[in-house]
């Protein structure tokens, strides 16, 4: 399956190829999770903070499908 | 509570609006607010609530203004430079509207103070600034019933919820508690754009006022995040976890811990 994955705030610093843009296109085994996405685009797991899945606040273990749209944040908590 | 003709004139523009009216200005002005945190996010958050009348408004904070606050802070000044935050949001609440009460709390809280603060307001709103203090309002909120108000900020980036203790997601929900928690971010990371706490802020304090209103929508079940560069404004969906250790349906969390590190 194919996702696209957009690594936002300082994550963005982890993509090292920024021609495209801040959106990666990530392509993955069928049975693939997040762990799976984060090995890949190589972000250590301690650095998400919060998962998103199309549009819904998603966790480490939530499944992927064809097509979906996946953003990552890191730890944000300034006041 | 009737309305006094002071009262009438200085709320005038928001009791004419049908979902606020005389009934709605006596709730806010009966409304006791907790707003923990009077930096970026608790300066618009507090001048807000005290303009529209919020009855009493109990203020927590242990800092002093600094000339580097003076950059998002708009509630403090540069003649309160040295002074408590506390001190200095009174003065500016209470010159603002002397109609409400303002209560300052000059702590910075804990498992053990933060109980009796709590049991005094119906509402908190958390405006504070690191994650310890943060899983602890969260945690105290579950566990005692309050409705909490969360907002967060970094660099351009906006997060805010509301969070109705075990019916919809809380911070624990949503947010993966992982060893970044401890991690000294760099000078370039903590850097902040003024106006994102205060958009944020004002986020916050409007979820209140339609909560004591019983008005319009509000971000339970929903994070809005803001990313005020790319002007982007998106309204996630969120559920509560049923296995969350603070809120889920065999909680592990069943009283208050001070949060050196928050890991389970």
């Amino acid at each position: 399956m194919n996702i696209e994955v957009e690594p936002r705030s300082y994550l963005s610093e982890f993509i090292k190829d920024s021609s495209n843009g801040k959106i990666l296109k990530v392509s993955l085994e069928d049975n693939a999770k997040i762990l799976d996405v984060l090995k890949i685009i190589g972000i250590p797991q301690e650095k998400i903070h919060l998962i998103i899945i199309n549009n819904m606040v998603s966790s480490i273990d939530s499944s992927l499908k064809d097509g979906d749209k996946v953003i990552f944040y890191p730890l944000l908590m300034g006041g | 509570m009737k309305l006094n003709q002071k009262q009438i004139i200085r709320y005038k523009r928001q009791i004419d609006l049908p979902e606020i009216g005389e009934k709605g200005q006596e709730k806010l002005l009966k409304a006791r607010v907790l707003i923990i945190g009077t930096g970026g996010l608790g300066s618009p958050c507090s001048l807000y609530l005290a303009a529209a009348g919020i009855g009493t408004l109990g203020i927590v904070d242990s800092d002093k203004v600094e000339l580097g606050n003076l950059q998002r802070q708009i509630l403090h000044s540069e003649d309160y430079i040295d002074l408590p935050k506390v001190k200095s949001a009174k003065d500016r609440l209470s010159k603002l509207n002397a109609d409400i009460k303002v209560i300052p709390y000059n702590i910075r809280i804990n498992k053990t103070n933060i109980i009796g603060i709590l049991d005094e307001y119906d509402i908190v709103v958390d405006c504070s600034d690191n994650f310890q203090t943060r899983y602890l309002i969260n945690d105290a909120c579950i566990l005692y019933g309050k409705p909490l108000f969360y907002g967060a900020i970094n660099q351009f980036f906006g997060q805010v919820t509301t969070i109705f203790p075990r019916e919809s997601a809380c911070l624990r929900c949503l947010f993966l508690e992982s060893s970044s928690l401890n991690e000294k971010l760099s000078d370039q990371q903590l850097g902040v754009l003024g106006v994102v706490p205060g958009m944020i802020g004002i986020i916050q304090a409007s979820e209140v006022i339609k909560y004591v209103l019983g008005a319009g929508r509000l971000l339970n079940e929903k994070l809005l995040i803001i990313d005020i560069l790319e002007l982007k404004f998106e309204k996630l969906n969120t559920h509560r976890n049923n296995h969350c250790i603070v809120c889920g349906d065999n909680p592990i969390i069943k009283e208050l811990k001070d949060y050196d590190q928050i890991l389970y």
